[in-house]
């Protein structure tokens, strides 16, 4: 190729690729652009399969730590009162003292989730939890607050059991003479 | 003439020979520093320089502009993951496969599932073979499109990056649809996968597996195959020869850049590639640009392949049946107090996997990502080795280096298309 012809095919190289960048400029002008103002803005997240911070239901929980066994991070640490001989109680009787997930380690892999005997721990569709600290990484979920893991039909199933037999009411009274507060949304 | 030090360097009171010794140890080799003997500088690129992708530090001698020795130092980003697989056990350690190649963290996951169950020959169901497959395409595809914007932006094209990044937006809703996660997506299990797609997924994975060579033709390759600059650039910079890249034992875009056809999808088919059609494309010089031309045809081979698979992924389980392996279904562990143990089991002790050995490599998108797992039958491997493709691509950098120009270092290194995270482990 000759000198005009490198001249050329500059010109003709460069061109062809400014000609792209107008026509993607001029598409997001008169369309709109690709990209959001977060915070202020979100994109839409799908609320049944998005793995995000996890919805718990402190009652439901059997205290069987299958979930905190299936972790591969091991951040999720759970306690139990103990009953009347002093072991932690286990099963349906079961009252949470601590239930903490430690959000600084959380993969949000979801393997705590199928493992669990009563469906009552789920990853949710909430991502944010910004905070200074590492402790306030940690969340306490014992003490309620966050959303209730109903979306399966075998959870939607026990909650309704679990109100008809008042056992809802009978383990938040069980844990507020423990002194542990309980900040439930509404009813559940 | 003794050459003058450059003002503000360091002098290095060392030989030739003991800079050599302190190279081969990776340290010694702090600052820049001038070796007033051979008139050689020493100069430091990385850990953090935006061209090294991750932490990959390269200490390299100069005589002037040219490079006399390259030495990767390499280890910034270890985190024990060999010895996590053996602490944790066969299910809990695939969250941390995503972590490997992160630029296609489902192709990991499909890779350290079929090895591990390849030990005691474990068969998953034909509809998880399939979605497996048209994952860890997808994944090729993910990584090639960052691999190919990240070169253009290394070499000066930001443009192309930014297109890119667009299609790797839709790969990533799909990803997130399919598992919940955009990103470190931990979607297959020993025995079979963790979600099953959701409705309307496959048809849109079609759509946009149809458009895309298109989109690249007009976004990627316009802008670059036949760009003066570009081409100029990259053509006879980072020349790896056959027999080179082949001693090195390199693999995937790049050995084949270098004219061999080596491909495990072929060599040693897995999930059924043997049924599939579809080329390997082969580079001619195994310079830079050749490894560009082969991931552009990579990419278009990928699409042909997820359009022949989504067409034919059967009905049926996506996990298999022994609940030794995987967990049963939920419905019948509340019903059924054997499952219920079995689930217990497999959450505690992890799968039960006889004793044995094997090792099973898969083609990745920067290639042969191979585990070697050992199971003594518990629920964790006795020793799980990972070999990494780009630990094995870098390993050939003071080869590829030595005598090249300074600014070569920053387009063979995007050309190699190596990610740390998997290097290092
Ligand atoms: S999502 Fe994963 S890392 Fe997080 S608590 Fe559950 S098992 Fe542990
Ligand atoms: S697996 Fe479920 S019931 Fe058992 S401790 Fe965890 S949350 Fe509670």
């Amino acid at each position: 190729m000759g000198y005009f012809g490198n001249i050329w095919d500059g010109i003709r190289t460069t061109a062809q690729g400014l000609k792209l960048t107008t026509s993607v400029f001029a598409r997001a002008v008169t369309k709109g652009s690709y990209t959001l103002q977060y915070p202020e803005e979100n994109l839409p997240i799908d609320p049944v399969t998005h793995r995000g911070i996890h919805e718990y239901d402190v009652d439901r929980c059997i205290s069987c730590e299958a979930c905190a066994k299936a972790c591969p991070v091991d951040c999720i640490y759970i306690e139990s009162a103990p009953d009347a001989k002093g072991k932690p109680t286990k099963g349906k009787v079961s009252v949470m003292t601590r239930f903490d997930i430690d959000y600084s380690k959380c993969l949000f892999c979801g393997l705590c989730v199928p493992p669990c005997p009563s469906e009552c721990i789920q990853l949710g569709a909430r991502y944010s939890l910004p905070g200074h600290t590492r402790d306030e990484m940690v969340v306490h979920f014992h003490e309620g607050g966050y959303p209730v893991a109903e979306k399966t039909d075998h959870a939607k199933k026990m909650i309704e059991e679990f109100r008809a037999e008042g056992l809802y009411a009978k383990k938040r009274a069980e844990r507020a003479a423990l002194g542990i507060p309980t900040l439930r949304p509404a009813d559940g | 003439m003794t050459p003058v030090p450059p003002e503000g360097s360091v002098p290095v009171a060392a030989s030739p020979a003991a800079l050599a010794a302190a190279s081969a140890h990776g340290h010694g080799l702090g600052a820049e520093g001038f070796d007033p003997e051979s008139g050689h500088m020493i100069l430091n690129m990385g850990p953090s320089h935006p061209s090294t992708h991750g932490v990959l530090r390269i200490v390299l001698e100069m005589d002037g502009e040219r490079i006399v020795r390259a030495t990767p130092d390499i280890g910034y980003l270890h985190r024990g993951m060999e010895k996590i697989a053996e602490a944790y056990g066969y299910n809990k350690f695939i969250p941390y496969t995503d972590r490997f190649d992160y630029l296609a963290p489902v192709a990991n996951n499909v890779g350290v599932a079929m090895a591990i169950e390849s030990v005691v020959g474990i068969e998953v169901p034909p509809r998880a073979r399939s979605l497996r497959l048209s994952c860890a395409e997808l994944g090729r595809l993910h990584s090639h499109l960052l691999g190919l914007g990240c070169f253009a932006m290394d070499v000066g094209a930001l443009t192309v990056f930014l297109y890119c990044f667009r299609e790797r937006e839709s790969i990533y809703d799909f990803m997130e649809a399919l598992t919940g996660a955009r990103f470190t997506v931990s979607w297959t299990r020993v025995g079979g996968c963790a979600r099953d797609v959701p409705p309307g997924w496959i048809e849109g994975v079609r759509r946009f597996v149809q458009g895309l060579p298109g989109r690249v033709e007009r976004d990627v390759e316009k802008m670059l195959t036949t760009n003066r600059i570009f081409v100029d650039r990259l053509k006879g910079v980072g020349v790896i020869p056959k027999d080179v890249a082949l001693s090195y034992g390199l693999t995937g875009p790049v050995l084949r850049a270098s004219g061999v056809e080596w491909d495990l999808r072929k060599e040693r088919p897995y999930l059924g590639y043997e049924e599939y059609d579809f080329d390997v494309p082969v580079g001619e010089h195994g310079d830079a640009y050749d490894r560009y031309l082969v991931r552009i045809e990579e990419m278009k081979q990928s699409c042909k392949i997820i359009l022949q698979a989504l067409d034919r992924i059967p009905e049926g389980p996506i996990t298999v049946e022994d609940h030794k392996i995987s967990l049963p279904v939920k419905r019948s562990v509340l019903t059924n107090m054997e499952q219920l143990i079995h689930q217990f089991m497999v959450v505690t002790e992890g799968p039960e996997l006889a004793a044995g050995e094997r090792y099973f490599g898969i083609e990745n998108p920067k290639g042969e990502l191979g585990f070697y797992v050992v199971t003594d039958g518990t629920g964790k491997p006795m020793r799980l080795r990972v070999r990494g493709p780009s630990f094995v691509t870098l390993s050939c950098l003071p080869h590829v280096l030595k005598g090249a120009m300074f600014a070569d270092v920053v387009a063979t290194l995007a050309s190699l298309d190596f990610v740390m995270g998997e290097c290092d482990r």
